[in-house]
């Protein structure tokens, strides 16, 4: 019986003399580096190479001897762009077995002409760029770390040195990119998983497949009655029964509204126009109640804009002209130089009844009872003359201010309507003959305007008999 | 939060192929066994020395 360790024969005692411990102990040591190995064999198969290397390791830890598991993990090694690495395990593997070892072949295949002087030069560069990162020169180390990646796509240290770089950069993006294709070479990278789910906030998807193939490897894919959490599954029959229901839902729905949200709605709405109406016509009240006081106020102010401007008048006359304080100024100045007429004549432009002044109204009256009656008999008598001259516009205008002073002088009208006939405007004419009948009926004057009036075609009562015509 | 200082250490410079052979050579691979062999050599030596 041999040592399963080192291969060498055994004592009877079962005592390894080469290894130095009993083959009981090393036998167990060599059952746990084979289960290291068959681990380490499952996750290089799953594309878990760091995870591979690490129960590899693991395995030669308890076996130094264990070429299968120095093979693979060089061939991890050389998968990752570990070149050196690679070639030292081969080498390993080959001065512990060198007969019938697929190591050899590895290391021939490797040796192409120019092969190892590119791989020192990328090396070089590697670790250039790792010395120049990590003194803080990110630039620098970016031109070298990319000269390695594209000449080595699959040196997983290289990438995730560029992917750090990058996220230096603030180039999240291209980070990205380099850390799906290290996780391509290696599913289960922490690291680069790690730098991923703090690009993304998620992990990556070629993590979530392989792991989801290796769950089923574990499990030996035994056929899962249950469905996943939060898996959507397609509704089992027809899609009719589907859009009835959503018919239905949606008639109950309207059908609710109709019932039970319109009849509130018109309810308000009937509300609120009710509340606008009464808002409405309360307004309106309020503004004809203003506009009647509005009105009223005018009508006040117009009554005594009028007042105060009559007032006016007196003092200031009308359109420029004088006032009425003025005029009896006038009168009486005229009636001192015994101007009777000039000062009747000027007293007529005043209203006795806008005087205010106590003193004005009794110097009109004054020059009125002295001026009026004997000036308007003196105007008749001027005014007659006339007449009798056929002067019949000036006699006009003379008895017209006759009259004017004196509205009992009969004579004075009757002689008016006298020339306006003579003048042949008959108009004037029979409206003064109809004055002079009423002002005086019953007169010799008002038997004269009749018989005119009569001459003119007017036929008007005939007062009593009265003395004829001079003319 | 990444750490861009922190990570970069964890990045170690290659062994170039000048240095494999030197690598290769004066490496001592030790396993299990071989750990514990020295172990229970250390122990007896002690051991004779104490006796």
């Amino acid at each position: 019986m041999n040592c399963n360790r080192c291969n060498s024969p055994l004592g009877a005692d079962r005592f390894c003399s080469n290894c130095g411990l009993s083959h009981r102990y090393i036998k167990k040591a060599c059952n746990t580096a084979d289960y290291y190995y068959n681990t380490g064999l499952e996750r290089a198969k799953l594309r878990d190479l760091t995870g591979a290397k690490e129960a590899l390791e693991k395995a030669l830890f308890y076996n130094k001897y264990h070429i299968e598991a120095r093979n693979l993990l060089g061939l991890i090694f050389y998968e990752t762009g570990e070149i050196i690495e690679a070639l030292r395990q081969w080498v390993y593997s080959i001065n512990y077995e060198d007969v019938d070892n697929p190591a050899e072949r590895y290391l021939s295949e490797l040796q192409i002409p120019g092969f190892l002087d590119d791989l020192s030069q990328m090396v070089k560069k590697y670790n250039l760029a790792v010395q120049y990162a990590q003194q803080g020169s990110e630039d620098l180390a970016l031109i070298q770390v990319k000269k390695v990646v594209s000449s080595m796509p699959r040196f997983v240290n290289a990438r995730l040195l560029l992917a750090v770089l990058y996220m230096k950069l603030g180039k999240n993006d291209e980070a990205k990119k380099q850390l799906e294709k290290v996780l391509r070479i290696d599913s289960f990278h922490p690291d680069a998983v790690r730098y991923y789910k703090e690009l993304t906030g998620d992990r990556p998807s070629i993590v979530r497949s392989r792991k989801a193939q290796s769950d089923t490897a574990a499990k030996k894919e035994k056929p899962s009655k249950k469905q996943e959490l939060g898996r959507y599954m397609e509704p089992v029959g027809n899609n009719k029964s589907l859009i009835l229901t959503l018919i239905i839902g949606i008639v109950i729905g309207v059908a609710a509204m109709w019932v039970l949200v319109m009849p509130n709605q018109k309810f308000n709405v009937n509300s609120d126009y009710k509340t606008l109406q009464v808002e409405y016509k309360e307004t309106v009240a309020a503004k004809d109640a203003t506009i009647k006081q509005l009105e009223e106020d005018k009508a006040t102010l117009e009554t005594e804009n009028a007042a105060l401007t009559g007032r006016l008048e007196v003092y200031a006359g009308v359109n420029g002209g004088e006032g009425m304080y003025d005029a009896i100024l006038k009168a009486s100045s005229l009636y001192a130089s015994g101007d009777k007429i000039g000062a009747a004549k000027a007293l007529l432009k005043v209203d006795e009844t806008r005087l205010e002044s106590d003193t004005a109204k009794s110097m009109y009256t004054k020059i009125k009872q002295d001026t009026f009656a004997s000036s308007s008999q003196s105007l008749y008598d001027q005014g007659y003359a006339k007449y009798n001259n056929y002067k019949y516009s000036e006699a006009l205008t003379l008895f017209k201010d006759a009259y004017d002073l004196n509205n009992q002088n009969a004579d004075a009208l009757y002689f008016l309507a006298r020339s306006y006939h003579r003048m042949n405007d008959n108009e004037n004419a029979i409206a003064n003959y109809k004055k002079v009948v009423e002002t005086f009926p019953n007169t010799e004057r008002a038997s004269d305007a009749v018989k005119k009036l009569r001459e003119l075609g007017v036929t008007i009562e005939q007062p009593a008999q009265g003395t004829t015509e001079a003319n | 939060m990444i750490d861009f200082k922190k990570e970069l250490e964890n990045f170690k410079p290659c062994l170039n192929v000048e240095q494999t052979e030197e690598a290769i050579y004066s490496s001592d691979l030790k396993d299990f066994t071989d750990i514990v062999r020295e172990t229970a050599k250390e122990m007896m030596k002690n051991q004779q020395e104490r006796d």
